[in-house]
């Protein structure tokens, strides 16, 4: 069972992009994680493994471009690697997006990067779907539906 | 154009806030900018004419963006936005509704919007989990499977509804991967909800969740349906799982052997080996499955295919891994399905040498150039040490050692460095441990950019190694010393202060400890925990290394000390000058003298301690010299009890060297070099309640008649499946059978998802008969005709009541119905039956008859009648030569049947057995008697099985 903690998306400036608990934790809890996650990430070196042990968690990371993709994951579940391919998976299904997706596009778009996570990961971050051009097709069909919305709201 | 690009204009309110806000980066008017929109959105919001579900939206957008930007932290700010979320959450119009549940996704992580909205929420969610619209609850099921473990009235009012869901043939495939993970998240809130449901039904839920297993061609509902599984077999039932594992090692087969199934697939396929999620939750379900030492792999439900095929599955992913040089992401990919399995492969063979193999297998892998790579193989080689001990411990010691102590001088990633030293830790025994300390000690030396987390870890790990192997005072000593002393940067006191209660407790270390730590402080830049432990352990000890350092140096040492340490080891220091006044009372001038000056402390304890010394110092002087002697009458040993705290500190770690023990000699206590963290034992998996509460499937009683009967024939059939069996008694061992079930696909569907389990009374604790599968059906049945079969063999230990005969459960889904079936086997002791070659003739049963009445009398005997009508003799006679039975060809006695056999089992050995059956020309009866050499019951089960043979 991978069990994702939570998944989080911060800039090089340690900015949190987006963020999503999967896990109940208090708030003082996920304050203290925030802070001191990413200052550890942020200050590894390029040249060191993705992972990290932080109390009682691994934290498995990855940078795309300004971006780092963190997520907590269980001490004993032995899939870091299939962690970091959630996140290149995530990644990569927002690049199909977005088309070459940058920071901006998460800034501007936060709802459909959420919306994406959602449709791959949930509960405790248990796969729901691996195909990108599922997630894909499922979003797309989303704003469909919305672009229908808001003809409708047009029209009327 | 990519997708997401004619999106972006959607609501310009928002993308302007949003532009606006990263304009204004400075605090002070990003502030500013958030708190005038929440103005205007309060405004908004209050507008006596309403809104349109448009603005509505864009405005909770918002409220949500404001909530990400500040990392949270405005949540009371956006409380009055609750209500126009579940406006939003209300609307027929999607995006406003996916904007609303979006918004409170996030906002359900704080208390306070909890509190004030649960039971709107449910009431929203209800609506739209029953609603026609699969978007509506699509979107509500994300909601639960995101933030459904909040609370537990989630649980409490959704689990029916979502369960619905999973399990109806007509939900869309999406709609179900959903509906398994929402269910996942309130199950794994609130395990009740399964375990408090009665157990017929809750065993029909988890048969239900079972089948899906079947509809192996979606790989979505297979990712999911997966760790739901997992979750119902660790925690709520393991025994209706454990039936699955033959389909869990097809499908990782399929998922493994198969190069490239079909283009449409790219996705799912990574160069050769497909979907490392679904291999790794399939594994991960398997490992809970199969219990630690894969005892019940061998065991009576896995034939040796299925075995077979797990092991196949474990070199196919060793090889793709480490055979082709693809790019690093698919490399990753393999990577992490290789280490998944080869973790498993521990279970599956546990030999010595599959282990070594595997072992050296993963050292090559140590010095790989990811280092991701790297941290995967430390890891997995931390667990197959622990796992499996002395044979892998061994295997790297011998090879690799020094590669390892080689890396942990030149590893400068903390991560990495860490799992080195765990690893070098479990590595060692009383053959290394020497070398391995030291090396240890120089990493800690060397490594000064170690993070302090670490560092404490590291020495910890150190002392507990010194401790727990050291045979002689003096490496004891020396090792420990250096520990403390490369210690500069600890704050945690524990190391120096577990050094101090060991040396206190043996004598012999008391004067060695002593001569090493003189040498050590003399030292500048000394650590300050080698100070406190010095300053304590030479203090009490002073008179032991008089000949050596008089009290008077050691007093001086002691000053130049003070003046560069915290004030906690100036107390400790006091408190030290005060004992070596007790050793040596003409120290008194030097000692006042500096107590007084201390008086004038700004350390209020360091004051109070100071006049508490002088005060005690002048009242001995002036009334009693032995009152400082009373005061201070040397160390007791320490109690063992007073170490607690340490050891909470390391929950794991074994027994430390005894404190109530002092070692007298130099050999420190065997007994605690057993290896670290034995594995738990594993769980009992033997349920015996199992078969008692299995409910028969209607019109069981037929088949098995028939198979008491016969040696092959219909077992079970109905519109859409039909079973026929078959039984082979072993000629040279009739205790044993083999039985096989076909399966007929009679319907015009595909039967998906079939598995059989063979429920035997019990498994353990002396069971009556033993099963062992041969051969695991397949899953899967074409549509007309087609057919699998299920192979096992039954041996039967000692006579037992047809009533405990095993049963055959089985379960398939089927054009989207669900069905399964609870059979009862016609396997009794009856089916042990061997018939002789020759003939057996009246005269001779007559003298076999008399023969075991004369010696057993009554108690080898049974009588009974019967009903049956439209019987007669022949018949008779000739369904007894069916069963098994010598029917006696006699025509003398018209109206009586006679018949024998021997009854074979495999611990208590044959039993004759002969039997009468006299027709009652009164009313259609048969009168049967039976005699067996057994004094026991087997009369009667005998004739039990016969009634249900002849009864109509």
């Amino acid at each position: 069972m991978s069990q994702i903690k939570y998944m989080l998306l911060t800039s090089r400036q340690g900015k949190t992009r987006l963020i999503r608990w999967y896990q109940p934790f208090d708030i003082k809890y996920k304050h203290k994680i925030l802070r001191e996650v990413t200052t550890n990430v942020l200050s590894r070196k390029s040249k060191m493994c993705n992972i990290l042990e932080y109390q009682d968690h691994k934290v498995v990371y990855k940078k795309y471009a300004s971006l780092y993709f963190i997520a907590g994951i269980d001490l004993d579940s032995d899939n870091e690697l299939l962690t970091l391919e959630i996140i290149h998976r995530f990644v990569e299904t927002m690049d199909r997006y977005f088309g070459n997706v940058c920071e901006l596009d998460i800034i501007f778009n936060f709802s459909k990067a959420y919306s994406i996570l959602d449709e791959m990961i949930m509960c405790d971050g248990s796969i729901i779907e691996t195909s990108k051009d599922e997630v894909i097709h499922v979003v797309e069909a989303m704003d469909a539906i919305e672009s229908n919305d808001d003809l409708d709201r047009v029209l009327s | 154009m990519a997708l997401g690009q004619n999106q972006q204009n959607n609501m310009k309110g928002l993308q302007l806030f949003i532009a606006d806000l990263r304009a204004n980066q400075k605090t002070k008017e990003h502030a500013r900018r958030i708190q005038t929109e929440l103005q205007n959105i309060r405004t908004q919001f209050t507008q006596k004419s309403g809104l349109n579900g448009y603005q509505r939206k864009k405005y909770v957008a918002k409220m949500a963006y404001i909530y990400i930007t500040t990392n949270a932290g405005m949540v009371p700010e956006l409380l009055f936005g609750l209500d126009q979320c579940f406006q939003l959450l209300k609307s027929s119009n999607f995006s406003e509704k996916w904007i609303g549940y979006m918004t409170l996704e996030l906002l359900f992580n704080h208390a306070v919007v909890r509190n004030s909205v649960l039971e709107k929420t449910i009431s929203c969610l209800k609506l739209d989990l029953s609603s026609g619209d699969a978007n509506a609850v699509s979107l509500a099921l994300n909601f639960v499977g995101i933030v459904g473990n909040r609370d537990e009235i989630f649980a409490d009012n959704l689990s029916e509804t979502i369960f619905g869901i999973l399990r109806s043939p007509v939900s869309s495939a999406i709609l179900k991967r959903k509906a398994c993970l929402a269910f996942l998240t309130l199950i794994r809130y609130k395990p009740q909800i399964l375990t408090n449901l009665e157990d017929n039904k809750r065993t029909l839920w988890i048969e239900r969740i079972t089948t899906l297993l079947g509809d192996e061609n979606d790989h979505g509902l297979l990712l999911s349906l997966l760790p739901l599984l997992e979750f119902i077999a660790r925690e709520i039932d393991v025994n209706p799982c454990l039936r699955l594992i033959p389909q869990l090692a097809e499908i990782l087969h399929e998922c493994l052997s198969k190069k490239q199934n079909s283009a449409n697939d790219a996705d799912y396929q990574f160069s050769g080996v497909s979907n490392p999620w679904i291999v790794g939750n399939c594994v991960s379900l398997l490992q809970v499955l199969v219990s630690d030492n894969g005892e019940n792999l061998i065991g009576s439900n896995i034939d040796q295919q299925t075995l077979g095929k797990l092991r196949v599955c474990v070199s196919h992913a060793v090889s793709f891994a480490l055979a082709s040089d693809a790019n690093p992401v698919t490399k990753n990919a393999q990577y992490s399905v290789m280490f998944t399995m080869l973790g498993f492969a521990c279970k599956l063979d546990p030999t010595n040498e599959a282990i070594s193999n595997s072992v050296t297998g993963l050292c090559e892998l140590m010095t790989s150039n990811d280092l991701n790579t790297r941290y995967s193989t430390f890891d997995l080689l931390i667990k197959i040490c622990k796992v499996n001990g002395t044979t892998a411990i061994k295997t790297i010691q011998n090879e690799h050692l020094t590669r390892l102590v080689d890396m942990l001088k030149r590893e400068s990633d903390v991560t990495l460095l860490r799992k080195i030293i765990d690893l070098l830790v479990i590595l060692t025994d009383v053959s290394n441990f020497k070398f391995v300390v030291q090396e240890l000690l120089s990493a800690l030396e060397a490594h000064k950019s170690m993070d302090f987390a670490l560092r404490e870890d590291l020495s910890f790990q150190i002392e507990r190694l010194i401790e727990l192997h050291a045979d002689d005072l003096n490496w004891f000593v020396l090792s420990s010393l250096r520990l403390l002393s490369s210690n500069t940067s600890i704050k945690n006191d524990h190391v120096w202060k577990r050094i101090c209660q060991i040396v206190v407790n043996n004598e012999p270390l008391h004067k060695l400890a002593c001569e090493h730590l003189i040498d050590y402080l003399h030292a500048p830049n000394v650590a300050e925990s080698l100070v406190k432990a010095g300053v304590f352990l030479l203090a009490e000890y002073a008179s032991l290394v008089n000949d050596k350092v008089s009290a008077g140096d050691l007093f001086n040492l002691f000053t130049e000390k003070y003046f560069q340490v915290s004030n906690l080891t100036k107390a400790m220091i006091l408190t030290g000058m005060l004992k070596l006044y007790h050793v040596e009372p003409q120290l008194s001038s030097v000692v006042v003298k500096f107590f007084q000056l201390e008086l004038n402390s700004f350390d209020v304890i360091l004051q109070t301690r100071s006049y508490e010394y002088l005060k005690i110092i002048q009242y001995s002087k002036m009334n009693d010299m032995t009152f400082i002697d009373k005061l201070l009458p040397g160390m007791p040993p320490f109690a063992s009890s007073k170490d607690t705290d340490i050891m909470s500190k390391l929950p794991k770690t074994q027994e430390l060297l005894s404190l109530e023990q002092p070692f007298t000699s130099g050999n420190t206590v065997d007994s605690n070099n057993k290896p670290a963290s034995l594995p738990t034992p594993p769980r009992s998996r033997k349920n015996n309640k199992l078969y008692h509460s299995q409910q028969l499937t209607p019109g069981w009683e037929s088949g098995f008649k028939r198979m008491l009967i016969h040696t092959q024939g219909v077992f079970y059939q109905d519109t859409l499946v039909s079973v026929l069996f078959r039984v082979e008694t072993k000629e040279e061992q009739p205790s044993t059978s083999k039985i096989t079930f076909t399966y007929v696909n009679k319907s015009d569907w595909e039967i998906t998802g079939l598995s059989c389990e063979i429920i035997p009374l019990r498994a353990d604790n002396n069971p009556p008969y033993v099963l062992q599968v041969l051969q695991s059906p397949d899953s899967k049945l074409a549509p007309s005709n087609g057919r699998t079969s299920y192979t096992f063999e039954i041996t039967t230990r000692f006579p037992f009541p047809q009533e405990h005969a095993s049963l055959l459960s089985s379960q398939f889904k089927c054009g989207g119905q669900y069905c399964s079936h609870r059979l009862k086997i016609g396997y009794t002791i009856l089916s042990t039956l061997s018939p002789r070659i020759s003939e057996i003739k009246l005269a001779q049963f007559v003298q076999r008859w008399k023969s075991i009445g004369d010696s057993l009398g009554k108690a080898g005997e049974h009588v009974d009648v019967v009903e049956c009508q439209h019987t007669n003799l022949q018949k008779l006679m000739k369904t007894m030569s069916k069963v098994g039975f010598d029917v006696v060809q006699q025509s003398s006695i018209p109206n009586i049947a006679f018949a024998g056999g021997i009854l074979h089992t495999k611990s208590d050995g044959n039993y004759g057995c002969l039997l009468k059956l006299r027709l009652l020309d009164s009313d259609d009866k048969v009168q049967i008697t039976c005699k067996t050499t057994s004094s026991g019951d087997l009369s009667r089960f005998v004739i039990n099985c016969i009634k249900k043979v002849v009864e109509e």
